[in-house]
């Protein structure tokens, strides 16, 4: 059922056996997994069913670190963030679940194969099912090319599937219309999420709408899943009973703001023999349907030595290049010129043979490549939502982000840059030349990913984080958190896919418990 | 830390890649000088180097990096100095010609998964190819 909150009366109370606010990704999944005979979900959305200038005006705020399009980078209707979402889809690492005695406040309460079991339905849900993230055997043979041998060691082949991308809204609206079990509530903004006096449970919601109307929303469980921005943010302001907000005795709600680092321009591949770099290094390739990507990501034994972050790569053709192109050079086509330099100075050792790289097109000298990036950060307390001073059209406090990146982040990105341009060159594919300067500043083209991770972060104590293994936050029995804001660390893979197999494993953790 | 300014990544902040700056030309006078004082030892080092600068596809663009290289190792302008690291490294008789190629490659690949390297104009060359390509600098410039 499908009902605007601005056509219920002023007042209303709604009830149902589990509440969840927000419907993106996180929020929409587990009202699919949960909504079912025996329990009424009331999914509860800002937004309506379509982008709407004064709804999505309510994620502005103040930058304080880092610049960050705090409403550009998120959309406040149904469906949520996944509006706008890219559509790559990846596992994290192994790795990424360890504690690692080089990455500050590292470890998630449980590894990867606790969340294995749920990428599969993960799968199902972003349309890119049956998955075969890591399966180069597959790629190889259904690309009939082989996958490049990193002969260091220092790279492996992982593989991006790519979501068409699943616009939840759109995907899954009809489905919770038709829902009898389900209520889904729109343009209902929640204030607060109201405790009990005791503040171990959690009362009831508080929601309005834009035209003034007040709802709440009660039921014996809630789901917090507003994005790793606004869920810190709700928290903090949900403090008449707890003064520095929900969840927040120790001080941890909206520390550890945890973006992707995504750096541009920062290098160039020169590739002269194709062959050596097969297509799906390339672009995108369809395979059964399916399409896909190598994303060039470390081995956990090069973390592990050299005292890494996670980070993954992937190239794309820019431009190709022939001899005779250097004629028409000016003067400040200095880049194109060393590129070309580069590889008729090489091409002995790029290509196979002494003739043409290509014999139909003699003069073709090679490509070069663009190198894309997502850098893993070191969780960091320093890097923090709080509230801001200035407040929205409902009269609540924006967020203030203070974004802030380490030294330790930076250093690492560069390592992996050479370490890169060292494989693909010992493999004999191509040249690397890397193009900012290692200066202790990161470049100024650093930007997030749209990723809004580690604000409402995992951990079995209740002193570094605010939720436990099972997103319950620490000290409340009825409030659940779900999203990237419980990621304690933030790896290099995108996370909507993660979050959606969090989310799996949040229902079935919901659903075992006691009606 | 934050980020900051940042400068040097892009092609205005860069030298031009044919242009000789003054280092380069100082690092090229001094090969030069060399090879004017020692014509014969250095038109022999030239003939020797010969199937070395083979490998080399186009050497005009090698000596573009070459001599970027040359500009931060001034101290290796010298052909026969280059001739004999570079013999040092490939652990062959740089003359032969029937197996410089496939030690070269050999030689290349072993420096880039051990990592020695180095950078030239931003580019990250195994030190083996950096030094083949000042070679090829030399020997135009002689």
């Amino acid at each position: 059922m499908l009902i605007d909150a601005d056509d219920l009366e002023d007042g209303r109370l709604l009830e149902a056996d589990l509440a969840i606010i927000g419907g993106g990704p996180a929020g929409i999944t587990i009202a699919r997994a949960m909504a079912g005979p025996r329990r009424r979900v009331c999914l509860i959305e800002s937004g309506g069913l379509s982008p709407q200038a004064d709804t999505q005006a309510l994620y502005q705020g103040e930058n304080a670190g880092i610049a960050y399009p705090l409403a550009g980078s998120r959309l406040r209707y149904l469906g949520g963030t996944s509006g706008h979402w890219g559509g790559f889809c990846r596992p994290l690492d192994p790795i990424d679940f360890e504690v690692r005695d080089w990455v500050p406040h590292s470890g998630w309460p449980f590894g990867r194969e606790a969340l294995d079991p749920y990428y599969e339905a993960a799968s199902e849900a972003v349309q890119v099912a049956p998955a075969r993230f890591e399966d180069a055997d597959y790629w190889r043979e259904h690309t009939g090319e082989p996958l490049v041998d990193f002969p260091a060691g220092r790279i492996s082949n992982r593989f991006f599937q790519y979501s068409p991308p699943t616009r939840f809204g759109d995907r899954y609206r009809e489905e919770l219309r038709t829902s009898p079990d389900l209520t889904l509530l729109l343009h209902a903004n929640v204030t607060k999420i109201a405790a009990l006096p005791s503040a171990s449970a959690v009362s009831h919601l508080e929601i309005r709408t834009l035209s003034g109307r007040r709802l709440q929303v009660r039921a014996p469980r809630y789901v917090l899943a507003a994005g790793g921005l606004e869920n810190p943010r709700i928290l903090l302001l949900s403090n008449d009973v707890m003064p520095a907000g929900l969840g927040n005795e120790n001080d941890v709600v909206g520390r550890f703001f945890m973006e992707h680092p995504h750096v541009s321009n920062f290098a160039d591949l020169v590739v002269a023999d194709l062959r050596r770099l097969p297509s799906i290094y390339r672009s995108r390739v369809n395979v059964e349907g399916r399409n896909a990507q190598v994303a060039y990501v470390p081995t956990p034994e090069v973390l592990r030595r050299e005292r890494l972050l996670n980070i993954s790569f992937t190239t794309g053709v820019a431009g190709a290049y022939h001899s005779g192109d250097r004629a028409g050079l000016g003067p400040d086509d200095t880049q194109a010129r060393s590129r070309l330099d580069m590889l008729e100075a090489a091409r002995r050792f790029l290509a196979d043979g002494a003739g043409p790289v290509d014999a139909a097109d003699p003069t073709y000298a090679g490509v070069w490549l663009g190198i894309g990036c997502a850098c893993e950060p070191v969780p960091n307390p320093d890097s923090r939502v709080t509230l801001a001073e200035t407040t929205d059209a409902l009269g609540q406090r924006q967020i203030r982000l203070d974004w802030r990146l380490t030294e330790q982040d930076r250093r690492s990105f560069v390592a992996h840059v050479r370490s890169l341009g060292r494989e693909l060159a010992a493999a004999g594919v191509g040249r690397l030349r890397i193009k900012v300067a290692d200066d202790g500043q990161w470049p100024e083209s650093v930007i997030g990913g749209n990723h809004h991770m580690g604000t409402t972060r995992m951990s079995d104590d209740p002193q570094r984080g605010v939720v436990d293994r099972d997103c319950r936050v620490h000290g409340l029995d009825s409030l659940y958190v779900a999203g990237s804001s419980v990621f304690p660390t933030a790896g290099s893979a995108n996370p909507t896919l993660n979050i959606l197999a969090l989310a799996y494993r949040l229902a079935d953790h919901l659903k075992g418990l006691p009606a | 830390m934050t980020k900051g300014a940042f400068s040097g990544h892009d092609s205005k902040d860069r030298a031009d890649a044919l242009r000789l700056t003054r280092r380069e030309l100082l690092a090229l006078t001094l090969a030069a000088g060399l090879l004017r004082g020692l014509p014969q030892t250095a038109s022999a080092a030239q003939t020797a180097t010969e199937p070395l600068l083979d490998v080399v596809s186009n050497r005009a663009a090698a000596a573009v990096l070459g001599r970027a290289y040359l500009v931060a190792h001034p101290e290796e302008a010298d052909l026969a100095r280059l001739r004999t690291l570079l013999q040092e490294r490939l652990r062959t008789d740089v003359s032969d010609e029937a197996s410089i190629l496939v030690r070269i490659e050999r030689q290349l690949r072993n420096d880039y998964i051990r990592g020695d390297l180095v950078e030239v104009d931003g580019w990250l060359l195994s030190l083996t190819e950096a030094r083949l390509y000042a070679l090829a600098a030399l020997a135009r410039a002689g």
